[in-house]
């Protein structure tokens, strides 16, 4: 629920998970729910634009290059930075919508980085760590072992070289656990956990879920032609016509099969007991393995 | 060395300017160490570094100085105990002085600027995508560089952009250093534990304004190919408007409607593009190739 009796909170409303959990299949939808076209979006146009890890955006609220700045001190700007875009573009009272990679993690100087003061509510994308670690492998054109233990890295983050700059900033992930933990026991009833299985089996009454979250218009036949419009094979259609600009740049495609359970076709049993030795607690938890340890999906 | 006059500007400083002698003049802007305050009284603008208000620019660093800019004519710097010159330098240089141009009605363009024949041709961008490397490659080709990071952009009397060249240095990552074939041994580190040289050139033979001649904006996308797209109409100015150097600094400092008059006289005189190249490889000689063929179209 977006509430408005909590001290000390923004207008921010993210679209958070660690990568290939959903957040970009759900940006598709909603981009297609509040423009209401009748032909689906552009790939390239999907909202929110606004992206917490970009380097301009930073570069734009701090009033300084990121590029003169150590890591350190861009991680210590960045709550501030969010502050900022909560009080400048919210200041109608409007939900500022963004979409972050970052774990819920303290700066080094003990500040929580995605600022409570900026926050005011988030939806939490999560999906069975056995296919991330296939999807994310593919994205980051690795192998599935290399990528198996970076899941398992408390130090693993987005972008970082320290020879050259992109276009985004470093963004920790740390652990898949540690990630998923440090966001949904975080912000209690403000957040809404969309997890991808659910995406996928039943997905008309789990995106229905989110809209009512976001207080956005829940109107049936909106809802069912954006789910249309967002359908995994019209968003590899239009990755093929145009590129998808979000897609890494040694992944052969962004949008692969969208499914869940390819893991089975794909992983050792070996791999599977690493993921399971890293991340068994939170996938208990999560509905994953049962109390037996047994899979679930 | 050759005295010159960064922006054709005259300057007497406590803290030495590349290439620049203290002026026996008049100086235009004077630059001195003291007490610089904590906040602006009421600012107007309040970013995560920076306080504006119409006549006044206030940039707090807690680890390297606070830079107050009064007037287009008088900036006062208060490093941090211990801080080195090259760092007080390097945010005097870009924020601190875009905000100078501004108050004196210059428009400050983030990017790079070569000299094709007689004309001025700037490389703007987001920063990461290879503006400067670009610049220092077309120089390698035999375009003079004229300036780097900051573009000062002055109206003639006969209504036409001329391009103001400024400091004689150019900042480059180690990658594109090693890129460029140019050796970072010898060369100073822009600050302490970032991979970001200083490349000091030559005494240039462009000290006059230049006339713009066009903005190329340089983006990087994810497909194999380059292009060159011309751009027509409102969305000159709006390139020109984005270009402009960090900004929301125009409107703290109250000059929105003087800004947006600068950007439509000025896109009416020049011819933006937009250039796209792969993310991946960043192959500068192929880029190099596209915009000179462009240049003698």
């Amino acid at each position: 629920m977006l509430r408005d009796d909590i001290k000390e909170q923004g207008h921010i409303v993210w679209f958070s998970s660690y990568p290939k959990s959903g957040n970009t299949w759900f940006r598709a939808f909603y981009t297609n729910l509040i423009r209401n076209l009748d032909k689906p979006a552009g790939v390239n146009e999907l909202e929110p634009r606004l992206l917490a890890g970009s380097r301009n955006l930073f570069d734009q609220y701090t009033g300084i290059e990121s590029s003169d700045l150590n890591e350190n001190e861009i991680e210590r700007l960045r709550p501030r930075v969010f502050e900022i875009i909560s009080r400048e573009i919210g200041k109608e009272g409007n939900p500022v919508y963004m979409k972050i990679h970052d774990a819920y993690t303290k700066t080094s100087l003990g500040e929580w980085l995605v600022s409570p003061k900026a926050t005011k509510a988030a939806l939490y994308f999560i999906r069975n760590p056995l296919d991330v670690a296939v999807s994310f492998a593919h994205h980051n054109s690795c192998s599935i072992d290399k990528m198996i233990e970076k899941m398992g890295d408390e130090n693993y983050a987005l972008n970082f070289k320290a020879n050259r700059i992109g276009n985004q900033l470093k963004q920790r992930l740390t652990t898949w656990s540690n990630h998923v933990t440090g966001w949904i026991d975080q912000l209690g009833d403000r957040l809404h956990i969309m997890r991808y299985e659910d995406m996928v089996r039943d997905t008309l009454n789990t995106f229905t879920k989110a809209v009512n979250f976001l207080e956005l218009p829940n109107d049936g036949e909106r809802i069912q032609k954006a789910l249309r419009f967002s359908d995994i094979r019209e968003l590899q259609k239009q990755e093929e016509q145009y590129g998808f600009k979000e897609k890494s740049q040694s992944a052969a495609s962004f949008f692969r099969q969208g499914k869940s359970g390819s893991w089975r076709e794909v992983l050792t049993s070996s791999q599977v007991e690493r993921i399971i030795g890293d991340h068994g607690e939170v996938m208990k938890r999560l509905g994953y393995l049962n109390e037996k340890g047994e899979l679930l999906f | 060395m050759t005295s010159i006059k960064p922006f054709g500007l005259r300057i007497q400083s406590e803290i030495e300017l590349p290439g620049c002698v203290n002026t026996d003049s008049t100086p235009d802007v004077i630059i001195r160490l003291g007490g610089v305050p904590k906040n602006l009284h009421n600012p107007k603008l309040t970013l995560a570094c920076t306080q504006v208000s119409p006549d006044s620019f206030l940039l707090s660093l807690d680890n390297i100085a606070r830079y107050l800019v009064e007037n287009g004519n008088s900036i006062t710097i208060e490093p941090v105990a211990g801080v080195g010159e090259e760092e007080i330098r390097l945010f005097l240089m870009s924020s601190v002085w875009s905000a100078l141009l501004l108050q004196r009605g210059i428009l400050p363009l983030h990017g790079s600027c070569i000299r094709v024949k007689e004309r001025a041709i700037v490389i703007g961008g987001y920063s990461g995508n290879g503006k400067s490397t670009l610049a220092v490659a077309l120089m390698q080709a035999g375009y003079p560089l004229i300036s780097d990071e900051l573009c000062g952009v002055t109206i003639s009397e006969n209504s036409q952009p001329l391009i103001l060249p400024g400091f004689r240095q150019v900042l480059l990552w180690k990658d594109s250093l090693e890129k460029l074939g140019i050796e970072s041994h010898g060369l100073l580190q822009t600050r302490p534990n970032i991979e970001k040289y200083i490349l000091p050139l030559e005494d240039s033979d462009t000290i006059e304004p230049v006339l713009l001649g066009g903005l190329y904006i340089l983006s990087v996308i994810n497909t194999p190919t380059y292009q060159v797209i011309p751009i027509h109409g409102i969305s000159k100015v709006s390139m020109l408007v984005d270009s402009t150097y960090r900004v929301k600094h125009v409107g703290g400092l109250g000059l929105n409607v003087l800004h947006f008059k600068q950007c439509t006289g000025i896109a009416k005189s020049i011819e933006v593009k937009n250039i796209e190249r792969p993310t991946y490889p960043f192959d500068i000689p192929a880029l190099v190739r596209v915009i000179t063929e462009d240049f003698s179209c």
